[in-house]
């Protein structure tokens, strides 16, 4: 039986998460803002295209850096992970294709070795913080490094081009959707389903907010922290795969300006940074809000310095919103309280007479 | 009022933790507020030690002025603390539950300390739950009783009975719960167990049925006990038997899935994840047992149980979405208690269940301890509340030093008989 929409239910969604609903109308205002100010260029469907092909390796590693701070810590290194694997997933696939390999197998061999260093990165991530307890924000910012370090030991600091068959991921379509939404889509559902409806998630959440009480309660604190960074490995190559592939060609340097970028969507997208809260659906919008304001600014040939400017201008405004509207949403409930303290008195009133 | 304009005023406390620095020195701990307050720019160590001394000399104690605060026993921190309230020229000295870690002679001294501080004028405000201290130290008595103030008055006019009726609001009947009638082979049973110096040669059997209170002061050795029987240290001697089989307890998951439960003694760090909704703090041990067939969260089993618990514990609250910080402390105990009864555990380990819990909610959870029991479970009371031991336990171990001491049928005991054996070192 299909359960019938109500607005009641809605209702309900947007008191339970009041912050993704003011993120819901910060995205949908900006969206709107955005086809006001250039109607001929903005909505339109190469636009949206266009955008379509940007957003998601970025949101990517924003996810990434998030599963960190739901831990209470933070993964700097998720763009150094993206670039030191998809680096040795060139190196490989160059091999490969040299060696007569067909193209496309070679690309898929090339994107899972690219996904498993990743994983062994994210490992030794969890590693570094689990078992021998250094904050995640040194042990990342090491590993930051140590993998930047390597990538260009590597290449000699030099971009390694890919075979041609790579590049259908960054640039192709799939039944006229764009690869790279395809991918983020996929990403965005399956962790959803992993944080909130996973015993994986909910450990997760819980760990991040206390790791003492987890380990009391029987959860294996250091065995969920070694899993998240693993998965943020694996989402650190995925990125990494799409932004090699887009300009068909990996790097030790490149996205360095993309992680102080993926924190801001990740706070922006409501991870609350001392941990255990934040959903997927808020990086999301975040990011999309993020996406609508930059092509917009773009279009108007504002300075590329504008849309640094006005990212950073989203998120204080953001917070400010929160600040306010959380405050509101209290104020509310101690009336409503008070409002019930007072109507019970009146009736236990009533009932002495 | 800021802190600053109390202290300017003359008012200091010694808070029950002595918000001490551990790691400076006894030098450093009682002169520096005082050197603040002076207005120096500069660190002036002569004047330092000579203030110290002055300090020590005025409550008649030695001490080494270099030691590390955080070496020396409880009673010396406490000293400390004195010391350096007295030195910021208090006029009236707050203790919080100054005895809380005390031993007899400790609290004898402390009392010593108290007088002479009394004779040169100087007025203490003494706050305490223990009826012989009071009786011992204080001349006159406010009692206060859930954030309202009950009585006050001189102490003359309080007795033993008048004192307990107004500080729980209820004469409590000072009765033992006994052991009822199950039959049952031994439920857990430890041998001779230890963990290097913390404590040694621990043996006890624990029946269906049956309160077994460890009880013991600070630094006895409960709490390392407490946390070994749960999987959370690792034992360094001695066997555990559950059932007559023997088991190791490697980890908490372990012991939970041996039937041990474990309510922790400080709720707010070990047993809750505070910002979280009650629901997800109770389910938090057994998310593996509340999945749908194809490994989802389910979400609506989960709540069925909350809601239970909720009833079954008298938990008051509206609903199992509320975060478990929105409840009071004895509301949020009922929480954690909750959380390790949904495992549906033989043997309930509860350390120091009602501390920071109001009364209401203490006789709720005492009553409940009983109640479990009673249907069979084996349940430990670790406490250094000594009326708490006496209504709540069917025997009772004493622990000092890391060993047990002494056993006894709670029939044997009273409140004053346990005090003393306690304080005797």
């Amino acid at each position: 039986m299909a359960k019938k929409f109500n607005a009641n239910d809605l209702k309900k969604v947007m008191a339970d998460d009041a912050q993704l609903t003011r993120l819901f109308f910060i995205m949908l205002g900006s969206f709107i803002l955005m086809c006001i100010l250039v109607p001929d260029k903005f909505p339109t469907w190469n636009n949206m295209k266009s955008m379509m092909f940007q957003f998601p390796e970025i949101g990517i590693f924003a996810l990434a850096v998030s599963l960190g701070m739901l831990l209470g810590g933070i993964d700097l290194s998720v763009v150094s992970v993206g670039n030191i694997s998809t680096i040795i997933a060139a190196l490989l696939m160059n091999k490969l294709v040299e060696g007569g390999m067909n193209g496309g197998l070679a690309v898929v061999i090339g994107c899972v070795v690219a996904m498993v260093i990743g994983c062994i990165c994210g490992t030794f991530n969890g590693l570094l913080i689990a078992k021998l307890g250094i904050p995640a924000m040194i042990a990342t910012l090491g590993a930051m490094e140590v993998f930047a370090g390597l990538g260009v030991g590597l290449t000699d600091g030099a971009a390694i081009f890919t075979p041609e068959a790579y590049a259908f991921i960054g640039a192709g379509y799939i039944a006229g959707i764009p690869v790279p939404l395809i991918i983020f889509l996929v990403v965005m559902v399956i962790f959803t389903i992993f944080l909130q409806k996973k015993t994986f998630g909910m450990e997760l959440y819980l760990v991040g907010t206390n790791r003492k009480a987890a380990r009391f309660a029987g959860i294996s604190t250091d065995m969920t922290i070694i899993r998240t960074h693993m998965a943020g490995g694996l989402l650190a190559a995925i990125g990494g795969i799409i932004l090699s592939s887009r300009v068909t060609s990996a790097k030790a340097s490149y996205g360095s300006s993309y992680i102080l970028q993926c924190l801001l969507v990740a706070i922006l997208g409501g991870i609350n940074p001392n941990g255990g809260f934040g959903k997927v659906p808020g990086i999301v919008m975040a990011i999309l809000t993020l996406q609508f304001l930059s092509s917009g600014f773009n279009m108007m040939r504002a300075d590329s310095y504008f849309k640094t400017f006005i990212w950073g201008f989203v998120l204080i405004a953001a917070m400010i919103i929160n600040y306010y509207g959380d405050k509101a949403a209290e104020k509310k409930k101690r009336a409503a309280a008070a409002a019930k303290r007072a109507a019970e008195k009146a009736a236990a009133a009533a009932e002495n007479n | 009022m800021t802190p600053q304009q109390a202290i300017d005023e003359g008012i200091q406390i010694i808070y029950q933790d002595f918000s001490i620095f551990p790691n400076l020195t006894v030098a450093e701990n009682i002169a520096m507020p005082s050197e603040r307050m002076d207005g120096k720019k500069f660190v002036d160590w002569k004047s330092i030690r000579a203030k110290a001394q002055k300090a020590l000399d005025m409550v008649n104690v030695k001490m080494d002025l270099d030691a590390l605060v955080g070496d020396l026993p409880v009673a010396d921190k406490q000293l400390v603390a004195i010391c350096r309230a007295l030195l910021q020229d208090a006029k009236l000295l707050i203790m919080d539950e100054p005895t809380t870690a005390l031993t007899k002679k400790e609290v004898d001294a402390l009392f010593k300390v108290v007088r002479d501080l009394q004779a040169k004028g100087i007025t203490i405000i003494f706050v305490s739950h223990k009826l012989e201290e009071v009786f011992e130290i204080c001349e006159k008595l406010t009692i206060l009783r859930s954030g309202e103030k009950v009585i006050e008055g001189d102490m003359a006019d309080f007795d033993r009975e008048k004192f307990i009726y107004y500080m729980t609001g209820r004469k409590i009947k000072e009765s033992y719960y006994e052991k009822p009638n199950i039959a049952g082979d031994c439920l857990m049973k430890v041998d001779n167990i230890g963990i290097k110096t913390l404590f040694k040669g621990v043996s006890f059997e624990l029946y269906p049925g049956e309160i077994l209170g460890i009880t013991g002061l600070l630094g006895s050795g409960r709490s390392e006990l407490a946390r070994a029987l749960f999987g959370l240290e690792q034992l360094t001697e001695g066997k555990i038997y559950m059932d007559g089989k023997e088991v190791v307890l490697k980890s908490v998951t372990d012991a939970i899935d041996l039937g041990i439960g474990y309510v922790p003694e400080d709720r707010l760090t070990e047993g809750l994840f505070l910002p979280h909704t009650i629901s997800r703090n109770i389910i938090a041990p057994v998310i593996k047992r509340n999945l749908t067939k194809s490994g989802m969260i389910d979400n609506k089993k989960i709540e069925g149980s909350v809601d239970d618990w909720i009833d079954e514990l008298k938990i008051k609250t509206p609903s199992g979405k509320l975060p478990a910080q929105a409840l009071s402390g004895g509301n949020q105990q009922k929480v954690v208690i909750a959380k390790w009864l949904e495992p549906q555990p033989r043997v309930l380990i509860l350390n120091c269940p009602t501390v920071g819990v109001d009364i209401g909610s203490k006789t709720d959870i005492q009553a409940y301890a009983r109640k479990l029991a009673q249907n069979g479970m084996g349940v430990i009371v670790i406490s250094d509340d000594i009326p708490e031991v006496l209504q709540t336990c069917s025997r009772v171990l004493i622990m000092k030093k890391g060993r047990i001491v002494e056993e006894h049928p709670v029939t044997d005991l009273t409140e004053q008989s346990l005090a003393a054996k306690l304080s005797e070192s």
